[in-house]
């Protein structure tokens, strides 16, 4: 090892990263939800060659077949595999929650950072608009907007984006403030820095790890959200496979055919529990000074 | 990151949602409690806006859409006269604006009956049910979320954190299905839904809460963590208090600050899941109206119960804020 090579590993070891690689790898409940999400989004992309039958082919003959060897987790009321249904739902579900979660990410941090930055009237407008969105109460929002706008699958991303937007605003000029007066900003402002390299070069890195936690949190609540909708019947739409519309189609048959109903609620519990802890573990390993 | 944002940040990271909506009482409770009545003014505005302007966005002639489908043309255009849908937008809001604080919330498309009768019925419904089940998830949450902190590291903190995060991650439409088939079809101790009576909103409410419940016992055991390290505690214990004391008088009374601050918000997310419920458990509520009224494309009904809902919302926070600056010692006036 020449002594460049060796300079570099030891700014590797006294670097953020990996003192945050030390403390994740210690949270035994942050390895087993990055487990859970790992295992998530594997399922997720590749659905369709894990599902071991048509997810959308119909068996009448077999319709609420309890789970036997041949279809693991049964049949639902139309006779389709459940087992090969929340599978190919995963999908559907992974991209319904990236999608959504990350047209509000880039809208809350727009949003949040401007009004952080400049204060003022600015800040007053945007969080006002936050105030009406969020006077509606969690899920009504987007129900609302879906009423609105109809359930094509697009309007349901939208939907559901717009309902996040407060929760990664609010949060981005939360922090924007609590940093625009620190020294090292107004250091860097006195070198002559402009605004926009203010945000972008000295702001936004120090909010990577409360909003990366956030995110990770808000994908949770998003696949609440959206497996909410579609168990109203306001979300994704049969005969499309989700995990909310399936539970809502076979609650009819819960006392004949408990499963078809049990298994898709199992799967979201999974998805969000990973999710839970895997942003429980990031919290804690980030800053260690977010701990109890 | 700002001590106090991360704070917010550990309990629960949402507490920050709070953050803009907490402010200083400078003035005496009166001047308070004025001043943020008027600052609610802008958000009651928005929210009008929002429904009137519903009827503009969907597809289709806002008269059509608000006489039903199957209307003649007669009733159609009876009914763009009433609610002057000819006229200027600014006017008809004005107009709309009217109507509301008479308490005039058109005719249901379906029912043919009054808006307003079909809401007052369904609306302390919703109410009970949200009620009932945030006293739950108070009583529920803040004992095992007391005493996980009390005994930090022991067996009960750890299994009462794991069943916690379980609460937080089931929805609440399958927690209601499991309860309503295991406690009413398989042990039938409770009716399976369809009334509206205390009894019958025990399994919903429970169900509601239960998120709620491990959320606020969550909180709770990260409020005590801090409050029991400080010196006041120690001095009580030196005092020769007994222990019970120490913590259920002394300590959870401060610790109890950042908790009730977000009860406005947890009643929010309640009133928000009281349409799952109510949907699982067939409650006749404000929820289920509205779902229901979406798939009638009933719009005065759908207009008017956003409105309802919102309003009760931005009011159940006001008054949490008004009881948080008068507990929190911080909050009042010097």
């Amino acid at each position: 090892m020449n002594r460049v090579e060796g300079r570099q590993k030891d700014a590797w070891e006294k670097g953020e990263i990996y003192e945050f690689w030390r403390r994740f790898k210690k949270n035994r409940a942050a390895l087993i939800g990055a487990g859970m999400t790992l295992l998530f989004f594997v399922v997720g992309l590749f659905a369709p060659f894990l599902a071991p039958y048509d997810a959308s082919r119909i068996s009448l003959s077999e319709r609420l077949q309890p789970p036997s060897l041949k279809h693991l987790l049964g049949m639902d009321e139309l006779g389709r595999d459940v087992f090969s249904r929340i599978i190919i739902s995963a999908r559907v579900s992974l991209m319904i929650q990236l999608i959504a979660v990350s047209l509000a990410l880039v809208a809350g941090l727009l949003l949040g950072s401007v009004s952080g930055f400049y204060g003022g009237i600015i800040d007053k407008i945007i969080t006002g608009f936050m105030g009406i969105l969020m006077a509606f109460p969690s899920i009504f929002l987007a129900i609302i907007i879906i009423a609105i706008i109809g359930t094509q699958l697009s309007n349901v991303i939208f939907a559901v984006a717009i309902y996040l937007i407060p929760q990664f605003a609010l949060l981005t000029r939360a922090l924007f403030m609590s940093m625009k007066e620190m020294e090292y900003i107004e250091a860097a402002r006195a070198a002559g820095e402009k605004d926009w390299a203010l945000i972008t070069l000295y702001l936004f890195p120090n909010t990577f790890a409360p909003i990366l936690v956030q995110t990770v949190m808000r994908l949770a609540t998003t696949l609440l959200t959206v497996s909410g909708l579609s168990f109203l019947g306001l979300g994704v739409q049969p005969p499309a496979p989700e995990w909310g519309a399936m539970l809502s189609m076979g609650r009819t048959y819960i006392l004949t055919a408990p499963h078809v109903a049990t298994f898709p609620g199992l799967a979201i519990m999974f998805v969000v529990l990973g999710f839970n802890l895997l942003g429980d573990g990031l919290r804690d390993s980030l800053d260690p000074r977010l701990k109890d | 990151m700002d001590r106090k944002v991360a704070e917010a940040f550990k309990e629960g990271s949402w507490m920050f949602l709070k953050a803009p909506l907490i402010k200083g009482r400078r003035s005496g409770l009166f001047g308070y409690v004025l001043r943020r009545l008027l600052e609610m003014i802008p958000t009651i505005l928005g929210v009008t806006v929002i429904s009137f302007s519903m009827i503009h966005f969907v597809p289709g002639d806002p008269a059509v859409l608000l006489a039903g489908s199957e209307a003649t043309q007669e009733i159609i255009e009876k009914i763009r006269d009433n609610y002057g849908l000819n006229k200027p937008l600014v006017t008809q809001y004005l107009e709309y604006m009217a109507r509301l604080v008479r308490g005039d919330f058109g005719i249901s498309i379906w029912t043919r009956k009054p808006v307003s009768e079909l809401l007052a019925q369904r609306y302390w419904v919703t109410m009970k049910l949200a009620l009932m089940s945030i006293v739950i998830a108070f009583v529920v949450g803040i004992f095992p979320g007391v005493i996980a902190a009390t005994r930090q590291y022991s067996f009960f903190d750890y299994f009462s954190m794991v069943v916690t995060l379980f609460g937080i991650s089931m929805p609440i439409f399958w927690i209601g299905l499991l309860l309503m088939l295991f406690f009413s079809v398989k042990l039938g101790l409770f009716p399976a839904g369809g009334g509206t009576d205390l009894y019958t909103l025990v399994l919903p409410a429970i169900s509601l809460g239960a998120s709620s419940a491990a959320l606020i016992a969550r909180i709770t055991r990260t409020s005590m963590l801090e409050v029991i390290r400080q010196d006041y505690v120690r001095t009580a214990r030196a005092n020769g208090l007994r222990e019970g004391i120490v913590i259920y008088k002394h300590a959870l009374k401060n610790a109890m600050i950042p908790i009730t601050a977000v009860v406005g918000l947890q009643f929010g997310y309640l009133l928000g899941g009281t349409v799952l419920v109510e949907v699982v458990f067939s409650i006749p509520g404000m929820g289920k109206l509205l779902v229901d009224s979406i798939f009638q494309r009933d719009y005065p009904v759908v207009q008017s119960s956003m409105v309802l809902i919102s309003l009760s919302f931005v009011m159940v926070i006001l008054l949490t804020d008004i009881a948080y600056s008068f507990f929190d010692p911080k909050m009042r006036p010097k």
